[in-house]
């Protein structure tokens, strides 16, 4: 190529690059204006902090109405300290919120009725659903990217025109008897479940 | 110094651009309502990263969960799993990496970074593989790009490019033990570990050691001296240790990272020495140390401006035989990328990279000590039109280096993505820089070998290679394309194509007429002539990969890939006909025209693992190498993901077998059967 790139080629080939830019800047012109911009790890972190005043876990899960609202997150996400800065001196519909962290699937806290595993699908995702069975652990299990709702996570979240947006697996809540209140089930896309064994 | 200069404006120019808009702080997100919630714009630190299945360019990622699960103990044995590119085990420490073309001792024209680290030797352009070493856990992926690529990575991306990326320290917290044995593996252990060092920082260390032992190399099959060869254990002990450093804050990514090793590995050879005209067996113990650190940052300065840099300070010393070298490098890049409108990036950076080294030589070899600089600026535009559907990349590099002066390495890439596949085409020109070995090297490379009168004993010929060549630069123009497609969420297929014009390959030249001219040859008295590197042939190459990803169900997953490669050299109309080395037959022959690889990876009930792992080569007439076969099996038990247990069998269906043979050294030794048992535990 190196030799050919001299005399008409070279501007034939800028010429066509520059129609190619201009066919992008009516889509920069198009965005639709935001409340604001912020850090994604602080909005999930938000959102986070907002389900449990519109998820019921079925009863035995807590042992009373104060009893606290354990979420377990990933360590190396950096939701963790996001929420954890978030959480020191908040309640979520009244419990006051514990932020547990782990590494391995193993050291998931049994009392978390929260987890959130961030982008983590396939054999992964197969691995916790199978560790909160065996536990016979109710827990609203939140994940990153569109898949993860598809393959058994509760809620999971994933990027449009650069907002945050979430699906719900109604039908994994429902197994677990998590009732998910109609205004957030509005919000969000629906998926149904899709089972690895076909 | 230079270097350290430019790093530091960069510094500061990085920290002086401040954001645009400024961010919600997260007190108030956390009352914001859910609808205006899900009407918060977000930004992310780290660069959007280009999904594999998207790129222009034949691109295959080896994931850590693949590493693992091949049962491999050092790099190039994980490298063996990509498609595509040839590895071969010369010995349990020498492995020959080539992509496209070259399976030569010197391989050169492939481009191998680790952490954006080239690890090439920058005399000989290749690449020491028993110097390089990392926990193999502590490795996120390791990317192969096939083809040509220059544009981004560098020069001498000829036939490809291998990147080994190792995990963020924010992903490595706690600990981890791996140790295990086996026949040839005698001893292998590794530790880490790693942690959070306040709320935005976080570290790991490691260190790791190994000792391989029992096979033995190939006995005197060419020796001078065949009662003296053979005998000694291919031995070898390494060390190392490291550590890395990241802080992520809003809209900053600084890392600091390093690593320090120490190999001793026993070889075993003849060489050619002066003034006595015979070759010279001999046992020696090479070793191999260094250190590097390497400090790089990426920063997000703005909505459309993000910028990074990485300064990186390497010195090695290779002890052999025949030589000892130490080089000291410094290396530094800095990029910046600036959104033009949306789907429409350019990335400008510059690159400089000065080296110096010192240079120990014997009989056989010398060179006088040098230093050399690359410095150059590179240019690239990407741009999405047609709703974000077709991507096109214009991309340029410029760079000076002290042997052949200034190389323009231009490609154009395009693709179009649809939803469940991607069509793409790329074009590149691409060089391999001139090194010290093609032009400062004096080495002894023929004796009697090339025994000019038949029937006649005593001393003869003696084959200088001289620093009279000066070649320039190996240029190869590669034009690709390819289709990935996804017909279902749980298969991948690939296929790329690739035509490949070689032009000014450099290879030893001999004049022709010197060493027929017996009547000159006096009985007893060397007769030394000239053999110097110079563009001898202009070539091509043409072939293809296909490969399958499957996981039809979650617990088994299918790899299986075949690669097609032709070579073809012709010597250049302006080159005398060469008595010596066929090179256009040896670049041919040395490159196997089949490959197959695969791997099968089984979840089993309770917690068993059984993995098989595959590997045919197709003969390699130019170093007596046949067609194999390699069967690797590996057993694991996993009762959770922090424990595990394995038993990997190597080449379990063959006592033993050839992969290379050096026409060059005597490093061979045979590939033998062979296990190794390891175990790992996080915590």
């Amino acid at each position: 190529m190196g030799r050919a790139l001299h005399g008409y080629k070279v501007k034939a080939l800028l010429a066509t690059w520059l129609l190619l830019s201009l066919t992008n800047t009516h889509q920069a012109l198009g965005q639709q204006a935001s409340t604001g911009l912020a850090d994604a790890a602080n909005v999930k972190a938000a959102f986070l902090y907002q389900i449990a005043n519109f998820i019921e876990w079925p009863p035995g899960v807590f042992i009373d109405k104060s009893s606290p609202l354990v979420i377990a997150v990933h360590e190396n996400n950096p939701v963790m300290n996001a929420l954890r800065t978030a959480a020191r001196e908040a309640t979520a519909a009244g419990r006051p919120i514990i932020v547990r962290g782990y590494i391995w699937p193993d050291d998931i806290d049994p009392s978390a009725s929260i987890i959130y595993t961030g982008a983590t699908t396939g054999k992964a995702l197969h691995n916790i659903l199978s560790l909160l069975s065996h536990r016979k652990q109710i827990s609203f299990l939140v994940a990153d990217g569109e898949e993860a709702a598809q393959e058994g996570a509760m809620m999971s979240f994933y990027l449009e025109d650069n907002r945050i947006r979430f699906i719900i697996n109604v039908n994994a809540a429902g197994a677990a008897g998590i009732v998910i209140s109609s205004k957030l089930l509005r919000l969000a896309k629906l998926a149904g479940e899709k089972t690895w064994e076909k | 110094m230079r270097s350290c200069v430019l790093a530091l404006m960069l510094l500061v120019f990085c920290h002086g651009v401040t954001r645009a808009e400024s961010e919600i702080p997260l007190e108030r997100l956390t009352i914001l309502s859910i609808e205006d919630l899900l009407n918060v714009q977000v930004v992310t630190t780290k660069k959007k990263a280009e999904s594999a299945f998207q790129a222009a360019s034949s691109i295959y990622v080896l994931t850590r969960d693949a590493i693992k699960r091949s049962g491999a103990t050092n790099l190039p044995e994980a490298i063996r799993l990509i498609p595509g590119i040839n590895v071969s085990s010369v010995d349990i420490n020498h492995y020959m990496v080539s992509g496209i073309v070259n399976n030569d001792y010197f391989t050169d024209k492939i481009l191998v970074l680790i952490d954006g680290r080239p690890v090439q030797s920058l005399t000989f352009s290749h690449v020491w593989w028993p110097a390089q070493m990392y926990p193999l856990e502590d490795i996120e992926r390791i990317e192969a790009i096939r083809g040509a690529g220059a544009a981004l990575w560098g020069s001498n991306a000829m036939g490809g490019i291998i990147n080994i990326i190792t995990r963020p320290a924010s992903a490595t917290h706690g600990g981890y033990i791996h140790a295990g044995g086996g026949k040839l593996d005698q001893g292998l252990a590794s530790l880490r570990h790693g942690g959070a060092l306040g709320e935005t920082a976080d570290y790991r260390v490691y260190a790791m050691a190994g000792r391989k032992d029992g096979a033995r190399f190939v006995k005197g099959e060419r020796s001078a001296n065949p009662k003296d060869s053979g005998a000694q254990n291919n031995l070898s002990q390494s060390i190392q240790a490291g550590f890395k450093i990241d802080r992520e804050q809003e809209g900053s990514f600084l890392s600091l990272h390093g690593d320090a090793y120490n190999v001793e590995a026993n070889s075993e050879g003849a060489m050619f020495v002066r003034p006595m005209i015979s070759t010279q067996h001999f046992k020696h113990k090479d070793i191999f140390n260094g250190y590097n650190l390497a400090a790089d940052g990426k920063f997000q300065n703005s909505d459309d401006l993000a910028s990074s840099f990485r300064v990186i300070l390497d010195r090695n010393l290779v002890k052999r035989a025949a030589f000892e070298e130490t080089i000291n490098s410094v290396n530094g890049e800095a990029q910046v990328d600036y959104t033009l409108g949306s789907g429409n990036t350019l990335t400008a950076g510059a690159t400089y990279l000065y080296y110096w080294d010192d240079f120990i030589g014997s009989e056989a070899v010398s060179k006088p000590n040098d230093d050399g600089y690359v410095y150059g600026i590179f240019l690239q535009d990407e741009l999405f039109s047609f709703e974000n559907r077709f991507k096109t990349i214009l991309g340029a590099r410029l760079d000076k280096n002290n042997f052949s002066g200034w190389e323009f390495q231009p490609n154009l890439k395009a693709a179009w993505l649809a939803d469940a596949w991607t069509l793409w085409g790329s074009a590149a020109r691409v060089v391999r820089l001139p090194n010290s070995m093609n032009n400062n090297l004096l080495w002894v490379v023929d004796s009697v070998t090339d025994y000019p009168v038949k029937g006649v004993e005593g001393p003869g010929l003696l084959g200088v290679i001289s620093s009279k060549g000066n070649p320039d630069p190996e240029e190869v123009y590669t034009y690709e394309t390819g289709l990935r497609l996804k017909p279902n969420p749980w298969m991948g297929v690939d296929l790329s194509v690739f035509y490949s014009e070689y032009k000014n390959a450099i290879s030893l030249f001999e004049e022709t007429s010197q060493t027929q001219d017996n009547k000159s040859w006096a009985p007893y008295e060397p007769y030394v002539y000239d053999i110097y590197y110079r563009n001898v042939y202009d070539g091509s190459a043409l072939g293809g990969t296909v490969s399958v990803t499957a996981e039809p169900v979650f617990w088994a997953h299918l790899n299986m890939a075949y690669t097609y490669t032709h070579i073809s050299m012709t010597r250049k109309a302006d080159v005398p006909e060469n008595r010596k080395h066929s090179y256009a037959d040896y670049l041919r022959g040395s490159t196997p025209m089949h490959s197959g690889k695969g791997a099968l990876r089984l979840d089993l009930p309770w917690f068993m693992q059984l993995d098989f792992i595959g590997n045919y080569t197709s003969e390699m007439d130019a170093l007596n190498v046949r067609a194999n076969w390699r069967w690797d099996v590996r057993l694991a038990y996993a009762p959770s993901e922090k424990l595990s247990v394995s038993f990997t069998g190597r080449n379990v269906l063959k006592e033993k077998q050839m992969e290379w043979y050096s026409p060059w050294t005597y490093d061979n030794s045979w590939v033998r059967r062979d296990y190794v048992i390891l175990m790992e535990y996080n915590y």
